[in-house]
């Protein structure tokens, strides 16, 4: 599905002595089956921004379209919902909205509220639950008896379970360990490639995340959309990052560095592990 | 839909109001409750109602935000208002219909006690709403100090009323983030029959009391790590300073209570 956001803002709480603009004449195109990641320091309005996709929030000015559907402030809650199962929306800690007696029965959770059968929600939920690497042997168990990183794994599953073309993740990784991020990451990277129909968009703090799975990158600030483009075009605009109080993945850091400090051309443009070491790789073959 | 909660939210300002003592705040809150219900002459009340309106507008607090606030307030003065004209059976029937009668002193008893709830809730919210929290309990503390020679805990039911205060907000945020969440894996609060409406709220307060539990446990880790262990021996950073303005604030609700008793006895 193809998302573009026209001229929208969003104001938290107006007409009180609380009012806030979050988000401010936002103007981008998402092509349909992209890996999008929106970077921007906290508070500046990201949270905001994905919400609005999936219709949690409605703009104040401006609007949105998401594949068929069209976003205003006039917009009615009912197709407002079937919005929502479209684009699939995975919060901040999500393993905070688990509920059920069971980690099958909250996965089928919304599968349920979306009119499937009972016995159709349960045949999803076990199908998800798989994908996000949750063993049989707990499907019966209460969510509250699992660790942290299984929690969030089985909450991913109950959004992935409406079957969504649009996956948004806020902050997905926070507050796991390395390898349970880069683990969760590889299983969204995989869901994203696994049907041409799927989009992503990642809110992140984690710049190697942007850099080595995005196709387009949106740096915000204040409530404003900075600039976007692929993730050699926005990283290598460095100083203008480090003014946003953002940075560069530590791999273009240090084939900067390697460059500046031998002298000689080396492309730095090099996100993932194996691209960076091939680049290291060939610089010392030069020799 | 969670934005209009105005309980327990403190506005920052700088007026009269806001830089009462809070011990004066309170006393004259308690004198403004207290004698309303001593007296129903009409002068009392246009008193008790003027001192209402001379508070909200001595706090500055803006009128719309308060008058978005108070709309679930409004709705359950005006249940018992209609409640009192179907109950109470008193003075001649006003309006006589073959399933019920509604009475004059239903119209009048109604609109006495909607009328005191009202003035009291303005009242009560606009000393949270220009006082922080820590003033409040301070403030609270210090009231209450006789009855702890009495063996009441007062350190510990101030500080109980200041950590509730203080998490409104919090559990608010908290609530919209789960309802969201919820929402955005179908779950519907606006449709639906009433049952279905009140069900849907499932989901919601199940991981909500999760949540409060599990950050009751690290708030008190964290107290205790930072060494606290009761009133006892606890002094204070901020101390509270009565002002003239407080003098003449709770003169002024004095003078106010002796009119009521006065209206009671003699008019």
């Amino acid at each position: 599905m193809q998302i573009k956001a026209n001229n929208v803002s969003h104001v938290y709480m107006p007409g009180t002595p609380f009012e806030k603009a979050a988000i401010s004449n936002v103007n981008v195109t998402l092509p349909p089956h992209t890996f999008t990641s929106v970077i921007g320091r906290t508070g500046s309005g990201k949270s905001t921004f994905v919400q609005l996709i999936n219709g949690l929030l409605k703009p104040v000015e401006g609007s949105l379209t998401v594949g068929d559907f069209t976003i205003t402030k006039h917009t009615k809650q009912r197709e407002l919902y079937e919005l929502r199962r479209k684009a699939g929306m995975v919060f901040q800690y999500p393993e905070h909205q688990l509920f059920e007696e069971t980690i099958l029965r909250d996965v089928a959770f919304g599968p349920e509220n979306y009119g499937m059968t009972a016995a159709e929600a349960e045949k999803t939920a076990r199908e998800q639950l798989a994908v996000t690497g949750i063993g049989e042997n707990l499907f019966e168990r209460s969510p509250f008896e699992l660790s942290g990183g299984q929690m969030r794994r089985a909450a991913i599953a109950g959004v992935l379970a409406l079957e969504p073309q649009v996956l948004i993740l806020d902050e997905p990784t926070a507050g796991l360990d390395p390898q349970g991020q880069e683990d969760i990451m590889k299983m969204f990277n995989e869901w994203f490639h696994s049907d041409k129909q799927r989009s992503v968009i990642l809110v992140t703090h984690n710049m190697e995340d942007a850099a080595a799975y995005s196709d387009q990158i949106l740096v915000m600030d204040s409530g404003r959309l900075q600039f976007y483009g692929t993730p050699g075009d926005v990283f290598s605009r460095q100083e203008e990052l480090m003014k946003l109080g953002l940075s560069v993945p530590e791999s273009m850091r240090f084939l900067s560095k390697l460059g500046a400090k031998s002298g000689r051309e080396i492309t730095i443009e090099r996100f993932r592990l194996q691209d960076t070491v091939n680049e290291i790789v060939s610089f010392l073959g030069k020799d | 839909m969670l934005d209009n909660v105005i309980i327990g939210q403190y506005i920052p300002g700088k007026s009269l109001i806001h830089k009462m003592d809070p011990r004066a705040k309170l006393l004259c809150l308690l004198l403004f409750i207290v004698f309303l219900f001593v007296s129903r002459h009409p002068a009392f009340f246009i008193l008790a109602i003027s001192l209402t309106v001379l508070t909200f507008i001595a706090a500055g607090i803006p009128f719309r935000f308060y008058l978005k606030g108070i709309r679930i307030i409004a709705l359950i003065i005006s249940f018992t208002f209609i409640l009192h004209l179907f109950v109470t059976r008193e003075g001649p029937p006003l309006l006589e219909t073959p399933l019920f009668t509604i009475y004059t002193g239903g119209v009048t008893e109604g609109a006495f006690i909607a009328l005191r709830l009202l003035i009291i809730v303005i009242m009560a919210s606009l000393i949270t709403l220009t006082t922080t929290p820590v003033d409040l309990t301070d403030g609270l503390e210090k009231l209450m100090k006789p009855f702890g020679k009495l063996g009441v805990p007062t350190h510990e039911l101030a500080f109980m009323m200041a950590i509730a205060l203080r998490f409104i907000p919090t559990l608010l945020e908290e609530t919209a983030k789960i309802i969201k969440a919820q929402m955005a894996r179908g779950a519907n609060f606006t449709h639906g029959s009433l049952w279905r409406r009140i069900k849907a709220f499932v989901p919601v307060l199940i991981p909500l009391f999760v949540q409060s539990f599990k950050r009751a446990e690290d708030l008190a880790v964290a107290m205790e790590a930072r060494g606290y262990a009761g009133g006892h021996g606890r002094t204070k950073f901020r101390i509270l300073q009565w002002k003239p303005i407080d003098t003449a604030a709770v003169t002024l609700f004095a003078v106010y209570g002796a009119f009521g008793v006065y209206t009671r006895l003699f008019i």
